[in-house]
């Protein structure tokens, strides 16, 4: 009997909690890091297994609009827009409306 | 000296009864020793319709004005959270994680406020504009690159542009409370 592997990616501890700006030039933890260090790999791995990465944005100071611009537009365009909203669920209770917004940048992404 | 209740119902009664007693034997009235049905009867219909109008009806614009007053005050949070926010772009210079914690709080409360407003008799003040305002300052004010010490340094341009925002912004919150004021 298969067993559902959980793909969890929460990106307070896995990460930072103080998520930065776009760029590796723009300072610490910056989307482009989070994307190649983590995200990138968490989501094929996720992807191999043919199941859902979830990614839990809760816990952090915030985030900058280019953080999430950064890594989820580039995860749609080395993976493509179906792929990615097919394996990513995003998490958040304390900012709910970061949700709809990650998935426009997926949208976005050509 | 402090009275009960139940001592000033029994005062208020005695005195009640004190002035018809007066009234009837020591005054210069005359007072109808028949009923008037009629008469009674619009009485006890007056007398309800009053009660009715005090308890019930009373009691509910009580909890209407509560939950404005909550919503209210609410609302002047945020403005005052958006007046941190306002001071740190008027530096021109801020850390770049700083305003984004303060945008998370501003944000945080107002997912508060569109939760609790659903839940009163506000619910039908709409919040999709101030919720598209707030996004629109985040999506400006937190994509503007930084230096590698993590501070944003604002040109003429980019301090205009948050400006307006801003006070876009604020407009929404006002907004919202003389909707609020209207219901």
């Amino acid at each position: 009997m298969h067993t559902a592997v959980k793909h969890i990616l929460k990106i307070s501890t896995d990460f930072s909690t103080t998520p930065g700006a776009r760029y590796y030039s723009d300072g610490d933890d910056s989307g482009q890091k989070f994307y190649e260090r983590k995200l990138k790999q968490a989501f094929e791995d996720a992807v191999a297994d043919d199941e859902v990465l979830t990614i839990d944005l809760d816990g952090t100071e915030g985030y900058a609009t280019s953080f999430l611009d950064e890594a989820f537009n580039r995860l749609a365009k080395d993976f493509g827009k179906e792929k990615v909203r097919k394996h990513i669920e995003i998490v958040s209770t304390e900012e709910p409306d970061w949700v709809e917004e990650i998935f426009s940048y997926i949208d976005e992404a050509e | 000296m402090k009275l009960s209740k139940t001592a000033f119902r029994i005062l208020l009664f005695t005195l009640g009864v004190a002035v018809g007693v007066f009234a009837c034997n020591y005054t210069y009235f005359v007072f109808e020793k028949e009923i008037n049905y009629f008469d009674l009867f619009s009485l006890i219909i007056t007398t309800g319709l009053g009660l009715y109008l005090a308890v019930v009806i009373g009691k509910v614009s009580n909890k209407q004005n509560s939950e404005k007053t909550l919503l209210i005050t609410e609302i002047k949070d945020s403005i005052g959270q958006l007046d941190k926010i306002t001071k740190l772009v008027d530096q021109r210079n801020y850390l770049l994680s700083k305003m984004v914690a303060e945008i998370k709080t501003l944000n945080e409360d107002l997912h508060l406020f569109e939760t609790i407003i659903t839940k009163s008799h506000c619910r039908h003040v709409k919040t999709a504009e101030l919720r598209q305002s707030l996004s629109r300052f985040r999506a400006y004010g937190t994509s503007i690159s930084p230096d590698n010490t993590g501070f944003v340094h604002l040109n003429v341009s980019q301090y205009a542009s948050l400006g307006n925002l801003l006070r876009n912004l604020k407009q929404k919150y006002f907004e919202a409370i003389f909707a609020i004021n209207t219901i």
